[in-house]
């Protein structure tokens, strides 16, 4: 639980010097990041201080303007990079959840795994229902998004991410849209993933959840990384003003 | 004073307009009185003073757009009559020419319909015709390259003809084998065009018509054969308004003794006799 | 010879007989004169009048049949033969033969190609058609007599017409036999037509000027059956047109979305030009253009092209809107499990862009239907030309009317069909759809603002704001989520 554990090892995600702009207004503003095997991070930051974007150019949802972006062993911003392949491996989960509204529960876990993994109907239908049983909704695999709650929904999103075998889940502010009895449940599932080893990177405004579970957290704002350490240090012992400013406003 | 000679001079102004209002009914009188000079009774039309006329306007030399007024030798015959009668004659947008005769039997929309009709019993039924004013036959149109020398030959082709026209009726009548397939189209010039895009392989209609589009406009195209029917044209009249068509007749028989209706017939047909009309 | 040529002039100069009374004597001694002539020289036997033809006119549009107690008109020709006259005719009809109302003879004379005026009287009955020229008719000249309102028996048949003449000498000749006219016996409809002709009600119905013109209960009856082979041809125009549109439809919204910005222009010019001029001037384009380039099909087969062309345009920006519609959520969910754009097209979009079209595609559906209405000007069989050519021939409104129902029995089930998929659909996937349901309808009931409205719809999709905010406000499936802030997903282009 030291940082001498993954200092040595290789990192799962590596920012290099990350800009982003979209048009005139620059959101990132050279970034450097590292995320190792097993870590688990939180983001951090005021609205509009460029976390999501970061976590949306780790799986190059958004293309960066300049830096780099490896993945492992291979640099994803290179023009060589095969950008499906690197995403099969980076989970991801959405603020909106974005289950696919025609598939049931179930069929929104297979698809991926069947046209993208090429595994068999039955085998992909197997991997489907044990996420299923993981994340609780066993019940619920012949449900259609639209008759599962919230919470329910977000859940179906994170074992579809799952069934992908991901090397590292993006959590881009999970629980944000739920109503707030639905958030505990999910919170639940990712405290289990993180508990069970997996890589996470995660940008929240759950400061509990950041605390509790988060190897480390990165406190940003205005585009560039604040302050980082661990959650102890940045939420008791803040050094930066502005972050002392905004957990002054949060907490 | 002065407040007194304004109110004269507003009274002299009410009279004069007044006095204005009154000649302008007198100078109506007179156009009425016109009329009856020539002692016909005055004619009902459905707009008082103008004879409204529907007519498909595509059918040269006898009447045809030129830019967006009618022109061609109907059009100065119903000038001739409308001046005669003391109306001013109006043309409605062109109408479809199957459309034209229910339209004046419903005497409604047009006074009367002129668009070369052959009087035949049962269109009598639904209107009154005038006298005829031009004696006509049918006949076939072909491309040059074609291979038909009569109309039976095109018994069991694809042919073409005007819909609601006598031309129509003798395809039905006569081309009885079963191949035979006959397109109708609205305007005669949509059917040249449809046989010049080899749509069809014969075109039927009035032998005037056809001797015209083929003079003029498709010169690729000959009459293969007259048929001789015979037919003549009148103008149709509704009805309900047997007072026009009296005066109609009457005014076809005055232009045809005064030698204008000569003059206007044998300026578009100089080598044919023109008709009696019943004078 | 010489005789034949007097007496012609002497018909041509008798137009001007009234001028001068001094002529017309004149020439009633000519007349006279020559008469005698006739007489005394006895003529070389020849064939004296030959029928030339005898026709009928087909008494129900639609059809070339000639029907048996229905009246037709008759048309009989013959010419003179040489050194002939004829002084009367007499037809004699098949027995069972009927008048209708307003029966007349019709008779002209030509010569070549030139009407003579030829005074005559004549009588018809239900027997025979009597003709007595004033002046014998000479040689050489056609005799053509249409008789009006005839109706042949009612029985299946070959009828044919057997006469007598009289010739210039005064004998009374059989004239030969004519060709056979052939009759088919009343069929159902006709039946129905005779009965409803009988019945009172239906007299004082017609006396009613409006209901006479558009709702005659014997035309309602003719029409039925006869509009029902339009029907069935129009129908097959859009059922043959529409699902060739779809996937040409489908194939331009993707190069429409296209990466290269070639493709897009091209693509935008084909749905623009198509959509921006009207569907009667692309049918006559191609009706009457395309021959000239060599191309030669059957007009069925140009039709259903035309019409697939025209609606391919609509349906390519419907389509168009429908997969823009779709929240740019659905692309990045399938991005991000690694699926390629094709994959997530044909996996994700398009399954539930079909959902969400099939309201405005099956208006689409109907605007074409009841577009193929407008091929009846190029001359193509459908629903509307046998409709024109029965209102044609009647001079009654009545077919239109029929036809009217005709196109209802289609359009009307079809847009309950989309009023309550629309409510499935709403239901399904929660209010605030693509394209709202109030829409649609203005849609249906207006043909250009029904387009007009998809464009609105599909409109300048809002690009995508800068920051991270701009998507957060995308909650759930709130109506932000679905009012098409088009996605224009830089995976797909």
């Amino acid at each position: 639980m030291t940082a001498s554990h993954y200092i040595t090892a290789q990192p799962v995600v590596r920012l290099i010097n990350l800009h982003k702009s979209f048009g005139s207004l620059e959101v990132l503003k050279g970034v450097d990041l590292e995320v190792h095997k097993g870590e688990v991070v939180t983001i951090l930051g005021p609205s509009g201080s460029g976390k999501s974007t970061l976590l949306r150019c780790v799986n190059l949802l958004e293309k960066p303007s300049g830096g780099e972006i490896w993945f492992e062993e291979t640099c994803i911003t290179s023009h060589q990079a095969n950008v499906n392949k690197v995403r099969e491996h980076i989970g991801m989960v959405f603020q909106s959840f974005n289950l696919f509204p025609h598939l049931s529960a179930k069929r929104n876990i297979m698809l991926a795994q069947r046209k993208v993994l090429k595994r068999s109907n039955d085998e992909a239908e197997q991997v489907a229902l044990e996420l299923l049983e993981r994340v609780g909704l066993s019940d619920r695999a012949d449900y259609m998004p639209a008759q599962l709650s919230g919470g329910q929904q977000q859940r179906v999103a994170i074992a579809r991410a799952l069934a992908m075998d991901p090397h590292v889940m993006l959590f881009d502010e999970a629980t944000s849209a739920l109503d707030p009895e639905l958030v505990r449940g999910v919170l639940d599932v990712m405290r289990e993933l993180a508990q069970g080893g997996m890589t996470m990177i995660v940008v929240t405004h759950e400061m509990g959840f950041a605390r509790d579970v988060a190897d480390r957290a990165v406190f940003m704002d205005e585009g560039v990384i604040v302050e980082q350490g661990t959650p102890e240090a940045v939420f008791d012992h803040p050094q930066n003003n502005r972050t002392k400013d905004f957990l002054g406003h949060i907490v | 004073m002065s407040q007194r000679s304004k109110v004269l001079s507003l009274i002299t102004a009410l009279i004069l307009a007044m006095s204005l209002v009154l000649v302008g009914c007198n100078g109506n009188n007179g156009g009425n009185g016109n009329n009856s000079d020539n002692g016909d009774a005055p004619v009902k039309t459905i707009t008082a003073g103008v004879l409204t006329v529907g007519s498909d306007c595509d059918y040269p030399p006898f009447i045809e757009l030129d830019g967006d007024q009618p022109a061609g030798y109907e059009f100065e015959l119903l000038n001739a009559i409308g001046d005669e009668i003391g109306l001013t004659v109006e043309y409605l947008a062109p109408q479809n020419f199957d459309t034209i005769l229910a339209s004046v039997a419903s005497g409604t929309k047009m006074d009367v319909g002129v668009s070369s009709f052959t009087i035949n019993d049962e269109r009598k039924q639904l209107v009154n015709f005038t006298t005829p004013y031009f004696d006509s036959n049918q006949a076939v149109v072909a491309m040059k390259t074609a291979p038909y020398t009569k109309a039976m030959d095109f018994n069991g082709l694809t042919v073409g003809a005007q819909s609601g026209t006598t031309g129509a009726d003798w395809v039905r009548e006569n081309l009885t084998n079963a191949g035979t397939v006959l397109k109708e189209y609205n305007q005669a010039s949509e059917l040249m065009a449809a046989l010049n895009a080899g749509d069809i392989q014969g075109a039927f209609f009035d032998e005037p018509v056809a001797a015209e589009y083929v003079a003029k406009l498709y010169t690729d195209s000959q009459i293969v054969e007259s048929i001789p029917t015979g037919e003549q044209y009148g103008i149709s009249v509704s009805k309900d308004n047997p007072e026009l068509l009296d005066a109609i007749n009457k005014a076809m028989v005055t232009i045809k003794k005064n030698g204008t209706f000569d003059k206007i017939f044998l300026k578009y047909f100089p080598e044919l006799t023109p008709p009696s009309l019943g004078a | 010879m010489l005789l034949t040529g007097l007496k012609l002039l002497l018909q041509r100069l008798k137009k001007y007989s009234t001028v001068l009374p001094a002529l017309r004597t004149f020439l009633a001694m000519v007349a006279v004169l020559s008469l005698v002539v006739t007489f005394v020289v006895p003529q070389p036997q020849a064939q004296g009048l030959t029928v030339e033809k005898t026709t009928a006119k087909p008494n129900q549009s639609g059809s070339s049949q000639i029907i048996g107690g229905i009246p037709t008109r008759i048309t009989w020709e013959a010419t003179v033969g040489n050194d002939e006259e004829v002084k009367e005719i007499t037809l004699v009809f098949p027995e069972g033969t009927a008048l209708g109302e307003g029966a007349a003879n019709r008779v002209t004379v030509l010569e070549g190609s030139t009407r003579l005026e030829v005074p005559q009287t004549n009588t018809i009955t239900s027997e025979q058609t009597n003709i007595v020229f004033d002046n014998p008719v000479g040689s050489g000249l056609l005799i053509r007599v249409e008789m009006s309102y005839v109706a042949l028996p009612e029985e299946t048949g070959e009828y044919t017409i057997t006469g007598t003449y009289i010739d210039g000498t005064g004998t009374d000749i059989t004239l030969d036999e004519s060709p056979a006219i052939s009759v088919i016996s009343f069929t159902t409809v006709q039946k129905i037509q005779h009965w409803l002709d009988q019945q009172p009600w239906v007299e004082s119905w017609n006396s009613v000027l409006f209901l006479k013109i558009f709702l005659n209960p014997q035309l309602i009856v003719s029409s039925v059956p006869t509009l029902f082979k339009g029907w069935l041809r129009s129908l097959g125009l859009v059922l043959f047109g529409f699902p060739l549109a779809i996937p040409i439809g489908l194939a331009v919204s993707f190069l429409r979305m296209a990466k290269f910005r070639v493709v897009r222009f091209f693509a935008a010019i084909y749905v623009n030009v198509i959509r921006g001029t009207p569907l009667f001037l692309q049918i006559y384009i191609a009706f009457f253009g395309l021959p000239f380039l060599g191309v030669k099909l059957d007009s069925y087969v140009l039709g259903v092209l035309v019409l697939a062309m025209n609606s391919s345009a609509y349906l390519a920006e419907i389509f168009r809107a429908g997969i823009q519609s779709i929240h740019k959520g659905q692309f990045e969910a399938s991005a991000s499990l690694g699926m390629n754009p094709m994959q997530t097209m044909f996996s994700v979009i398009l399954p539930q862009t079909v959902r969400r079209v099939i309201p405005t595609a099956t208006s689409e559906f109907i605007l074409l239907y009841k577009d193929t209405s407008l091929l009846a000007a190029v001359g193509v069989m459908e629903q509307m030309m046998f409709a024109k050519s029965m209102v044609a021939s009647t001079g009654n409104m009545t077919p239109y009317i029929v036809s009217a129902c005709y196109y209802l029995l289609v359009t009307l089930p079809l847009t309950k069909i989309i009023a309550e998929f629309e409510k499935k659909l709403a239901a399904a996937e929660g209010h605030g759809e693509v394209l709202t349901s109030k829409k649609k309808k203005r849609r249906f009931f207006g043909d250009m603002g029904a387009r007009e409205t998809l464009e609105a719809a599909i409109g300048d999709s809002g690009s995508l704001v800068p920051g991270e905010n701009s998507t957060a406000n995308s909650t759930a499936r709130g109506p932000a989520n679905s009012t098409a802030s088009g996605p224009k997903n830089k995976d797909l282009r």
